[in-house]
């Protein structure tokens, strides 16, 4: 038998280098978690910036402040870096930490796919902002509906930018989805069975499904997009018999369920949340769980109701129609089994906890709301209008981001050691709570006053100079709160290492190891016997008398007891950072600029070296 | 302090409510609704909104009560600072009943709102049967409004007159990109989205101005792509068709003249001519295909027909009233109305910048489009001293007359007398040598004389057709022979 060998021109990193090689060439799930969590944040405050500079623009009629050409490219690149750079992101670091750790496993499945993952992320991120830099970021709405999107409409390069940072952010994301599955798949502890799983790990492999479905969609309609744009076909351009509405239906088959795969990760949170601090195990775990999966898979049935005005006739808007509304029922079923986890507790209120509570409070307004605009006629005067505005961002904001935060506070001292200080926990709440209510609830009334969507300014005398006036005040004061959490984070970096292995009296696995969690995450491997099988381990006497999947315990597990040495991890490596790298140069080379083939083609060199060196890279011993 | 934060919220929400529903203008609320379709639409969202409103109440309210209700109260141990160890409470892991009861419960809810939103679909997406709509197109520019009335052979923009008390249905399409038409008042919104046609209705209950506005994404002026739904009786409205047919007042001012050689390559004015609407129809697609398939170096796109304009409320698609100042300002830096309006980067006055025209030639143009008003609708606002003036002028030869016209009938906008210099139609220098036999049986004068009333006719090679205004033929006959007089002397 031959040995295939392959000239190395790197060797293998050693674990442990330090410093900045030490994050570059990780493969440690919990560092690329942070990375993950650290990127995303910085985007939060750039997409952040870009929100404040479209209520400075919109405070008062008949605004000046930006031109109408940078007022729809900071709307476009509001809506995009929020979604694909802050709050996907935001919640795979919540994946990369929190899978392994809830599942009592050592590492991700695929530890080098998943730092390229973050790499692709990174790239992806730089790539699409590099517009800003040339003077023609993406100005077409995150939609970018065609043929708006088409050279004759649109001939600079923004649109190019976003196609191509897209796609890069697109395969991150499916990288990131298959890892996540086949981890939770594989890598569960002996008996932790699926319906032991934590109700945050059940919502996690529904929005890497999700993901691993709704991405391909995306990316075929991105690829289509940039054929018309750059070679001259005709897919949505109606001038040579293209269908601009084929569009919207491809953006929208993944756009919906993209809506989902933002927020079902804050419901699981949500749900790890609650009982912790209620001291009561989640109120009915499998209908919280099937509730999910009926989401994630009502969501591929609904996304036209986006294209109710386009014309797609009454019976389609009909079948839309009573598709979306079904959605209301899971989601129900979720709001009701939170409260329902909540009465009787013994509730402890912490930020983590008033997090939570206001996700639900939030999120039901969204979903109320929701509820109006899945009536077509209706949403007819609803559509494109401020009113939507506010529905998604009480979804998005108040829902997705408020429940990632609450996920921050919750699990900071297990990320950390340390806690992020609870005084300053409240006010950030508060003052956040405040201002996004100020920011957003004005905009309902907006919207039924009949100001658009996207629209860079507006006349006096409408009637609708005080309530954007009070939305950016609004605006300002929810700034004021991301600032303090971030001083939070800084205050309590200062602070003693206090919060020992199960600060909150927890219930799952993550609890039961030291905070942070050494490299190797558990000496041994857990077996698992109970849902919420670490709460059981401390009150043994609560699980004589629950009923909650105690049963059925696999009692021969093999037995095989790891050995109490330091558990061999896989190795870093350098080829997920240069593969990522050299996949964005390839891909960015793309954009129509002269010589851009030279980049595309070093690109290609780059991400070729490193996809044989990743084949061949051998093990350290 | 916290606690208690949804209460104040709630109470501020309510002031809130309070004092912006008492702010006066509402044009665009679609609470205000001015006709049955807007009316089908509010009841179902009223239907939707008390529901959620109750359902707000008691979720909201439970999800508060379980807070402040079961929040773990730790006693002290008196004269110690330690505190009783809380004890886990009763650990239920669900209720199957209580599970099927709100899964039934919301489902229920659920078809109660789907059966009202099915019919209302169905209600308000034809005209109610047997009765005889006004049909209209709505094409959506960027960024303005074309309408058209087929069965009355008349083309307007940004505004749409329509009858009170009788259906309306709007067809619906796009030149370009996608836009939607909605008037919040009478209606919900729909597409319109370029290759495909959509259809929807609406009916005014009384006469007055409904505002709407593009509520589609479609570029940099889209917040400035707005309209009118201008409403009357029927006798009212039966007047204002037959007044578009009207013409204005005969008008040869030097804004005529500025006007076509400007203006009248992309702007149609005498869309009250038999048969006009059939042309101008054709002439929007050729101007659009024009620019599209030649961006860098058309002179001509789309535009809004301008036939009447004087009748107009608005200028620009809904940016200002309708008074001298504001379309001498709109003419002279269109960009102060409407950022990234075609008429400034395409129309070879502008190229980009301000009109190249003096400020006296601009008023002129203003003073002749604001008396494009049907005899008789009114009293004309001005433009009678310009006429004047053109009166009292005498020529001594037909060639001084025709150098006149030539300038002040716009042709020096387009034709240089320069050799071999293209403004936008050929150069006049030595028509005389060329014309000659050009078309076999017609000699110089006569060339010249049919190209001028029949330009299409006789396109020089390498130049498009359907650029050069058609309109001369209003010249009489001796106005045409000092112009082909002028024309042979240039050399």
């Amino acid at each position: 038998m031959t040995t295939i060998s392959y000239p190395t021109l790197i060797p293998r990193p050693k674990e442990y280098v330090s410093g900045v090689w030490s994050w570059l060439t990780t493969v440690d799930h919990k560092k690329i978690g942070t990375m993950y969590g650290v990127i995303a944040f910085f985007w939060f405050l750039v997409g952040g910036i870009e929100a404040l500079l479209i209520r400075i623009q919109l405070a008062g009629p008949e605004g000046n402040f930006l031109t109408p050409e940078v007022y729809n490219q900071v709307f476009t690149m509001h809506g995009t870096t929020m979604i694909f750079l802050v709050v996907m992101p935001l919640s795979a670091a919540f994946f990369n930490w929190m899978v392994p750790l809830m599942i009592g496993a050592r590492d991700v499945a695929f530890p080098r796919l998943n730092a390229f993952s973050l790499w692709a992320f990174l790239f992806g991120g730089i790539l699409l902002n590099i517009s800003w830099f040339t003077g023609e970021a993406p100005n077409a709405g995150w939609f970018a509906y065609a043929p708006n999107t088409e050279i004759p409409f649109n001939p600079k390069n923004g649109v190019t930018y976003w196609i191509l940072g897209l796609q890069v952010l697109g395969i991150a994301s499916l990288a990131a989805g298959f890892n996540f599955l086949t981890t939770i798949i594989n890598m569960r502890a002996p008996g932790m069975s699926f319906m032991k799983l934590p109700v945050f790990i059940w919502m996690t492999a529904v929005v890497n499904v999700l993901i691993v479905l709704a991405f391909p969609v995306i990316t075929v309609a991105l690829i289509q997009l940039q054929f018309d744009r750059l070679y001259g076909t005709h897919f949505f351009n109606p001038v040579m018999g293209g269908d601009p509405v084929m569009w919207q239906h491809m953006f929208w088959l993944f756009g919906h369920p993209e809506v989902y795969i933002l927020i079902l990760p804050a419901m699981g949170i949500v749900s790890e949340v609650l009982p912790t601090f209620s001291k009561k195990p989640i109120f009915g775990y499998p209908f919280i769980v099937f509730s999910g999966i009926g989401i994630g898979f009502l969501g591929w049935f609904v996304w036209s109701h986006h294209m109710f005005t386009v014309g797609l006739g009454p019976a389609a808007n009909a079948a839309f129609s009573i598709s979306t509304m079904a959605i209301a029922v899971p989601t129900g079923v979720k709001i009701f089994n939170w409260i329902g986890t909540l009465w009787g507790g013994s509730i402890r209120v912490t930020p983590a906890l008033l997090f939570s509570i206001a996700f639900i409070g939030m999120f039901v307004i969204g979903g109320l709301s929701g509820v109006t605009h899945a009536a077509p006629p209706s949403d007819a005067q609803q559509q494109d209008t401020y009113y939507v505005v506010a529905h998604f961002h009480y979804v998005l904001f108040g829902g997705a981001l408020l429940g990632l935060w609450s996920g921050i506070y919750y699990w900071w001292p297990k990320f950390t050691g340390k806690f992020l200080n609870e005084k300053i926990g409240y006010l950030h709440f508060a003052i956040v709570l405040i201002g996004f209510n100020l920011t957003f609830f004005p905009m309902h009334w907006l919207g039924l006053d009949g100001m658009p969507r996207r629209i860079a300014t507006y006349p006096e005398s409408m009637g609708w100079e005080v309530s954007n006036l009070v939305a950016s005040l609004g605006s300002f004061i929810l700034g004021f709160g991301v600032l303090i959490f971030l001083f939070n984070v800084f205050y309590s970096s200062k602070g003693p290492k206090n919060a020992g292995n199960d600060p909150w009296d927890g219930r799952t696995l993550e609890w039961s190891i030291p905070s942070p969690p050494p490299h190797y995450n558990f000496e041994v491997i857990p077996e698992v016997k109970y849902r919420d099988d670490f709460w059981y381990q401390k009150y043994p006497e609560l699980a004589n008398k629950s009923h909650g999947g105690g049963s059925g315990v696999e009692e021969n597990q093999d037995g095989h007891l790891e050995s109490h040495n330091e558990p061999h991890m896989p190795d870093p490596s350098y080829y997920p950072l240069f593969l990522g790298l050299g996949m964005t140069v390839m891909i960015g080379g793309f954009l129509p600029f002269t010589g851009h083939w030279v980049v595309c083609g070093v690109g290609l060199f780059i991400f070729a070296w490193s996809f044989l060196g990743w084949c061949y890279e051998p093990v350290n011993d | 302090m916290i606690s208690k934060l949804p209460k104040y919220l709630a109470i501020f929400s309510m002031m809130w409510l309070f004092i912006i529903s008492c702010s006066p203008q509402h044009q665009q609320s679609t609470f205000a609704n001015a006709g049955p379709v807007a009316q089908q639409q509010s009841n179902l969202y009223y239907l939707m909104f008390w529901i959620a409103a109750l359902i707000f109440v008691l979720v909201q309210g439970a999800l508060i009560f379980a807070l402040l209700n079961f929040r773990r109260r730790e006693k002290p141990i008196p004269g110690s600072d330690f505190t009783v160890p809380d004890i886990p409470p009763k650990q239920v892991h669900g209720n199957t009943r209580l599970e099927i009861i709100w899964t039934i419960i919301p489902a229920l809810i659920l078809i109660i709102i789907a059966v009202p939103t099915v019919q209302t679909i169905y209600d308000t997406y034809e005209p109610p049967e047997n009765s005889d709509p006004l049909e209209v197109v709505a094409m959506g520019h960027q960024w303005w409004w074309e309408f058209r009335y087929p069965d009355e052979g008349i083309v307007t923009a940004n505004e749409l007159y329509v009858p009170t008390d009788r259906p309306v249905r709007v067809t619906l399409q796009s030149q370009d990109v996608i836009h939607s038409f909605w008037v919040p008042q009478v209606a919900g919104k729909k597409d319109t989205v370029p290759g495909n046609t959509n259809v929807m209705w609406l009916q005014v209950d009384e006469p007055g101005n409904y505002s709407g506005q593009c509520a589609e994404f479609c570029g940099v002026a889209h917040a400035r792509m707005r309209f009118r739904v201008i409403a009357e009786e029927e006798t009212d409205f039966n007047n204002w068709l037959e007044s578009m047919k009207t013409p204005p007042k005969m008008d040869t001012s030097e804004g005529y003249g500025l006007f076509l050689a400007h203006c009248s390559m992309c702007h149609s004015i005498d869309s009250y001519n038999e048969g006009s609407y059939e042309k101008e129809l054709t002439m929007q697609d050729e101007r659009w295909d024009d620019w599209y398939f030649n961006q860098e170096e058309s002179v001509r796109v789309s535009a809004p027909n301008l036939t009447h304009l004087g009748i107009r409320t608005m200028i620009a698609a809904g940016q200002k009233d309708m008074t001298k100042e504001n379309l001498i300002a709109w003419i002279k830096d269109p960009s102060e109305f409407k950022r990234g309006t075609r008429m400034q980067s395409v129309a070879s006055v502008y190229k980009g910048g301000p009109a190249k025209l003096e400020d006296y030639e601009i008023e002129a143009i203003a003073d002749y489009l604001l008396a494009q008003i049907p005899d008789g609708w009114g009293v004309v606002k001005s433009g009678s001293e310009a006429e004047e003036e053109v009166e009292a002028l005498v020529w001594n030869t037909p060639e001084e007359h025709g150098e006149y016209l030539f300038v002040n009938q716009g042709c020096a906008g387009c034709h240089s007398l320069n050799e071999d210099e293209v403004i936008v139609g050929p150069s006049m220098y030595g028509l005389i040598d060329r014309s000659a036999g050009k078309v076999s049986g017609l000699s110089a004068e006569e060339y010249i004389y049919q190209s001028i009333v029949y330009p299409n006719e006789y396109i020089v090679e390498g130049y498009p057709a359907n650029v050069m205004p058609q309109i001369f033929i209003n010249l009489d006959e001796e106005e045409l022979q000092a112009l082909v007089s002028y024309l042979k002397t240039i050399k």
